[in-house]
């Protein structure tokens, strides 16, 4: 057992941090959210210079030296800033889905498209009901009397879909189940459009009407294709978990550090018993949540099966991270109501990642489903 | 970063697990069976003493094996996990051994240590740090211990003084400094007391199940020679601080109930109340699986203070954050088993034959109240997370 990261890891998480303290802070966050692409192309160019997607998606351990461990860190650091940006959807999401689908058919130069960052990938698994629904998919897929198929359907909660170059959609092959295709964001019959929601980062609606797709843009074998996602779901959402801890991380710092500096009756409001109990109550939730999270981020590692250490961390984050923005809101008071302090949008991002890739609720059942129970 | 065990502390975890699947049938004693963590044999403690298995941390110099904290959380996770009876050198080996290592005296290290790792006779120990007046405020405490030639001459009372009834030593915090001026924590020594010593008075208090744990000790005039005295004079309450940590971070402060949680999960398995009520069956799933969920990170936070001390880290908000959890993740254990069980959990009594796990559950759920309480209360375990851990400013 070891309880601390590497001198490498800790040097790698410096590097990390370094460059989005620098390059990210959160007034340019905010601009972000409202520029045309939901993200900076600048940032995004200067990440790929690092190797962010290419650390990312060779973090499956498919080459020696790389460890999922790495993407944990990389993904905790992302959190703890909120930079907004394609890294996610397109190196982990869609990285790890053509990685999984890659030994039965093509794809591995699409994985080199996404490492260098140079296309941008998005996957639409989530239907009208923003469910997960790749392994009866909501979208059907007919064959074109010229060969190839055209795909139907509404996707919703599609990460950055208005500037990606492509989208991996599941769809339902007429008698061959659900089929995982690539879809370019041009062709004729695509629509993405960005979408309202409370967090912020962008999202979008995608139809598919009657849109064109080779044979050739099959993913992996055709009728497998809810197997592929289903087989990366859980380091696709360990990530995701890790991309909260460190808003859970950011969150109570600021806490803490607000309540030492904010006088009131002349006295730092840290002093009081009820203040401190909230905090301690907010390093619990914290500690747990990198109890579960390193847990099954070291089976992982390791190659073993954490399908039930995944869940657990889910379902502990996805409430713990709600709980800690609920107390730090309290513990503001108003200066964490306003626009300009940046805690709301922790607030926000808790909740969209508590209710995406399964709420607490869901993964405590699936915890039990694991358990045989 | 690894949470999972190695090679080497696997293979550990497997040669504890032989044994005590070999050793505790063949014990020659039957286990209480509500008695969870508590259980005392002395043929089982000499039976770990000759594996060398108690005082596993201690310096080769006290006969110990200086094996660290983790490889103990392995032990220990295994004793408790198969019930052994350990009450027998407990307390001994976890708190009154590493002080004497610690802060003793040569003829102490000399005398009671080889005792202690070979489960010789006489080595029970009770504590004697509360008082009615002094709780959580431990600093509080009036009982003196006043020098006289070579003697302490000590007068007091202490109270909720577990097993003082059975024991053969008590380890006792005491005023050495008089002075009521003085604060507490700089006017305070540790010393061992023997309870047959005259002058000591030990009356039981029931507790709320009509157990006889707790004890009121009182202290006329009683003499001891000078050499029972721990560490140095009024420095006892800076010692007793370092030595709760330890005692925070054991992992019977997390599986107490064990017993409970394996029956829940068997009972979940076997499917027995599949044709209930479908609310109850979800309820009762979501609620299993919010325990695991705590067990599994008691365990880790339990794992992480022993590789905290192994490392030389500062354990003390560490170890309080972990009692707490652990300590409340019980308490809703033994109530979530009541829900599932519902009224019939009520029974209570071995020979009851309505009492549905002979009756544990409902056993299980009056222990409960104490475990947020024992050891630091939740309150206070807050207190020094916040202000040990996140540097928050004292009152």
């Amino acid at each position: 057992m070891d309880f601390e990261f590497s001198s490498e890891q800790e040097m790698l998480r410096k590097s990390f941090s370094n460059f989005l303290d620098k390059e990210c802070g959160h007034d340019l966050v905010k601009e972000w959210y409202k520029n045309e692409k939901g993200y900076s192309p600048a940032v995004w160019k200067k990440m790929a210079g690092l190797g962010w997607m290419e650390l990312i998606c060779e973090s499956l351990g498919n080459k020696e030296g790389t460890s999922f461990l790495d993407a944990v860190i990389l993904f905790e650091e992302l959190g703890r800033a909120l930079l907004p940006s394609p890294l996610f959807t397109s190196a982990a999401v869609a990285g790890f889905i053509l990685s999984q689908a890659s030994d039965e058919g093509p794809g591995g130069k699409d994985i080199a498209e996404i490492m260098s960052g140079k296309k941008i990938y998005t996957a639409a698994l989530m239907n009208e009901r923003g469910e997960l629904d790749h392994n009866r998919p909501g979208v059907s897929a007919v064959s074109d009397q010229n060969g190839g198929y055209r795909l139907s359907g509404t996707r919703l909660f599609v990460p950055y879909a208005d500037s990606a170059d492509f989208l991996l959609v599941c769809a339902d092959l007429k008698n061959g189940g659900p089929t995982l295709f690539r879809v370019k964001t041009d062709s004729v019959g695509v629509t993405a459009c960005p979408v309202e929601t409370l967090y912020p980062e962008r999202k979008c609606v995608v139809k598919l009407d009657h849109t064109f797709v080779d044979s050739s843009d099959i993913v992996g074998k055709a009728g497998n294709g809810g197997q592929y996602v289903d087989a990366v779901m859980g380091k696709i959402t360990l990530l995701k978990c890790s991309e909260m801890l460190g808003g859970m991380s950011f969150i109570l710092n600021t806490t803490v550090q607000y309540v030492k500096d904010r006088c009131q009756f002349g006295k730092p409001l840290g002093v009081l018993q009820t203040i401190q109990h909230y905090c301690a109550d907010m390093a619990t939730l914290y500690e747990g949540a990198r109890m579960t999270n390193y847990l099954a981020a070291s089976l992982i590692d390791d190659g073993l099966s954490a399908e039930k250490e995944v869940a657990m961390a889910k379902a502990w984050i996805s409430d713990g991270y709600k709980k800690c923005t609920w107390i730090s809101h309290q513990l503001h008071g108003a200066i964490g109501y306003t626009e300009e302090y940046p805690i709301h949008l922790y607030y926000r991002h808790a909740k969209e990642n508590e209710l995406m890739l399964g709420d607490a609720r869901y993964h405590r059942w699936k915890l039990m489903e694991r358990m045989g129970l | 970063m690894r949470f999972t065990f190695n090679a080497e502390q696997e293979a550990f975890r497997r040669e504890v697990v032989a044994f005590l699947e070999k050793e505790i049938p063949a014990l020659d004693i039957e286990l209480d069976k509500y008695e969870m963590a508590g259980g005392s044999s002395r043929e089982f403690s000499r039976k770990l003493a000759e594996k060398k298995w108690i005082g596993l941390t201690w310096p080769k110099e006290y006969g110990g094996s200086e094996r660290g904290y983790v490889d103990k959380m392995i032990l220990s996770e295994q004793l408790i996990r198969h019930r052994a009876p350990t009450g027998y050198h407990f307390a001994a080996e976890r708190q009154i051994g590493p002080a004497i290592i610690k802060f003793g005296a040569q003829w102490q290290k000399d005398y009671f240590l080889p005792r202690f790792i070979n489960a010789e006779d006489n080595i029970t120990f009770c504590l004697l740090f509360s008082e009615p007046d002094a709780g959580s405020d431990l600093a509080a405490i009036k009982t003196t211990a006043i020098p006289e030639g070579d003697h302490y001459v000590i007068n007091g009372q202490k109270v909720w003084s577990s097993g003082a009834h059975s024991s053969d030593y008590g380890w006792l915090l005491a005023r050495t400094n008089p002075d009521p001026t003085v604060p507490g924590h700089i006017a305070c020594s540790e010393f061992i007391l023997d309870l047959k010593t005259p002058g000591i008075t030990i009356r039981p208090i029931l507790n709320i199940m009509g157990e006889h744990h707790f004890n009121e000790v009182f202290f006329d005039t009683v003499r001891i020679d000078k050499k029972y005295l721990v560490g140095r004079e009024n420095e006892g309450f800076k010692q007793i601080v370092a030595q709760l940590d330890y005692e925070r971070a054991g992992i019977e402060r997390l599986m107490q109930n064990h017993l409970v949680y394996e029956r829940l999960k068997s009972y979940l398995r076997e499917g027995e109340f599949a044709d209930e009520d479908p609310g109850l069956v979800y309820w009762i799933k979501d609620a299993f699986a919010r325990l695991e969920t705590e067990l599994t990170i008691g365990r880790l936070l339990c794992y992480q203070t022993a590789w905290m001390i192994d490392h030389r880290k500062q354990i003390s908000s560490q170890a309080a954050l972990c009692k707490a959890l652990c300590s409340q993740y019980e308490h809703r254990l033994n109530d979530v088993a009541t829900r599932l069980l519902g009224a019939s959990s009520l029974m209570m009594g071995e020979e009851n034959p309505y009492a549905p796990w002979e009756g544990l559950v409902a056993q299980s759920y009056l222990h409960s109240p104490s475990y947020t309480l024992q050891g630091g209360a939740v309150e206070i375990l807050k207190n020094i997370v916040a202000q040990r851990g996140l540097k928050l400013p004292r009152a």
